[in-house]
């Protein structure tokens, strides 16, 4: 006869094998500091990429007429600016990985706890089954 | 009222019973929209711009995971922005970089939201968005409302100045950095999509707040407050840019946009704040103080069996020859279940 019980635990954590589970196992290999250190370096790349790409956009349109009528005080002073909005932009973005990591890791956390909880409950009605079987 | 929540229920139980399909269903339906809305307004490639290229991508999208949409989607603009000119391309291409590293890393299971906001704009009902996220996601899904009205906006900015991007490439000594200019022109130098872009935001955190207040019919007041912030927001935007012509679509879109809002609240916040309970309860660490408000439901219909007869006989053989004496004891059970006079069955 089918346990309605066991079922429903079953059915509980195949739920969350099929939809969590993946994203889970990854946070779960990591200390939740060194989770976020992962993130913060993931980010720095990223985050240096994407400001790349967006200074490259910047010079397409603007390049030319910089180089072509900028005197070289200029041209220095257009290089500051950019490495200090980079850093801007990089402090911003980091602070945004910073508070999304912490927050992934302990909604992954929870729902870790959880399933530990069905499992659990799992173990001891095979373990009841089992001792009543003997 | 009743006969809603009755078609309600069945819409609902319909769905659980068929989500997988109805999934793919979605999916094959935005796809083939994106892409067909793609074809009608940049379809310079013509080899990818057909309706059957269009249909096996959908078809194929219906099987993928959502995301594959907008990478598909993605891979169309920039192949049919590059029939139109390399430069527009590599803009396109370097735009989309952008938004896929700095937020699809943190967030992608928004990218339903930014695939729709294109599509919204197309329908003229973009005001649907911020409403919808506000009410149905978290704050920083308004970041995907976003992405999905830059698209928008750089795409048409194209798409409006296909000519003269044509033109610059015909002309023999323009200097490339014109026609990257007009490119990035349209990002950077369209007013009207960082008014957009401020109201949608605004108006989305205002529905996310009031929908999380613990107020009556928090959901009702959150939609209205949203649609009057779009309008007067985007009101006044147009008026202080100098922007006609636009006033018609708002009002109209925006009705459209709250209808559809209020349709979302049905099947998604459905109380009954008439019913509402407040219970208060403590335990060793803390009072409690809680409100709890019913939702509207049909109560599902009770199929009683009634049964005649002596049911303790149910199943088994009732032997016919007891004569008058048992027809008359079943008789009377008879009268005794119905509660009637047991004269009237003689």
């Amino acid at each position: 006869m089918v346990n309605e019980d066991r079922v429903k635990e079953l059915f509980q954590m195949a739920v969350y094998d099929q939809n969590e589970s993946s994203a889970d196992k990854k946070t779960a290999e990591y200390y939740q500091k060194d989770y976020i250190w992962k993130e913060v370096l993931v980010s720095f790349f990223s985050g240096t990429a994407a400001f790349g790409l967006l200074l490259l956009l910047w010079g397409l349109a603007k390049g030319e007429e910089l180089v072509v009528n900028s005197s070289l005080d200029e041209l220095a002073s257009s290089l500051t600016a950019a490495v200090l909005v980079y850093i801007a932009f990089m402090a911003v973005y980091m602070l945004a990985t910073v508070i999304a990591a912490y927050i992934r890791f302990a909604k992954s956390r929870s729902r870790l706890k959880k399933y530990r909880i069905h499992l659990r409950k799992l173990n001891k009605m095979y373990e009841r089954e089992d001792k009543l079987k003997m | 009222m009743t006969q809603l929540l009755e078609i309600k229920d069945k819409i609902i139980k319909f769905y659980s019973c068929y989500t997988v399909y109805i999934r793919m269903a979605e999916k094959f339906l935005a796809a083939l929209v994106l892409f067909l809305i793609i074809n009608a307004n940049i379809g310079y490639m013509e080899r990818i711009s057909s309706f059957p290229v269009a249909l096996l991508l959908a078809l194929i999208c219906c099987l993928l995971p959502q995301n594959a949409i907008l990478c598909i989607g993605a891979v169309l603009v920039i192949l049919d922005i590059y029939a139109l000119s390399v430069e527009a391309a590599i803009v396109t291409l370097i735009v989309f970089l952008v938004i896929y590293l700095i937020y699809f890393r943190f967030a992608p299971k928004d990218g339903m939201a930014a695939l729709l906001t294109p599509i919204c704009f197309q329908f003229r009902i973009p005001f649907i968005m911020p409403v919808a996220t506000g009410l149905l996601r978290p704050p920083y899904s308004v970041v995907s409302v976003v992405c999905g009205t830059v698209v928008y906006y750089f795409i048409h900015g194209i798409q409006s100045n296909a000519s003269i991007l044509t033109n610059t490439a015909e002309e023999e000594g323009q200097q490339l950095t014109s026609k990257f200019g007009i490119c990035i022109a349209q990002l950077t130098e369209n007013k009207e999509m960082f008014l957009v872009l401020a109201v949608f935001v605004i108006a989305s955190l205002v529905v996310y707040l009031i929908r999380r207040m613990s107020i009556e019919n928090g959901w009702t007041v959150a939609i209205i407050a949203g649609a009057l912030i779009q309008v007067f927001g985007l009101t006044a935007g147009y008026l202080v840019l100098n922007i006609s012509g636009k006033l018609i679509a708002l009002i109209i879109g925006s009705i459209v946009s709250l209808l559809i809002s209020f349709v979302i609240e049905f099947f998604m916040m459905d109380l009954d704040y008439a019913r509402t309970e407040r219970v208060q309860f403590e335990d060793d660490e803390y009072y409690y103080y809680v409100k709890a408000v019913p939702k509207k439901m049909v109560s599902s219909e009770e199929k009683t069996v009634k049964h005649f007869g002596n049911t303790a006989s149910m199943g088994k053989r009732i032997s016919r020859s007891n004569g008058a004496q048992g027809e008359d004891s079943r008789r009377s059970q008879i009268a005794k279940e119905l509660d009637i006079d047991e004269e009237l069955l003689k």
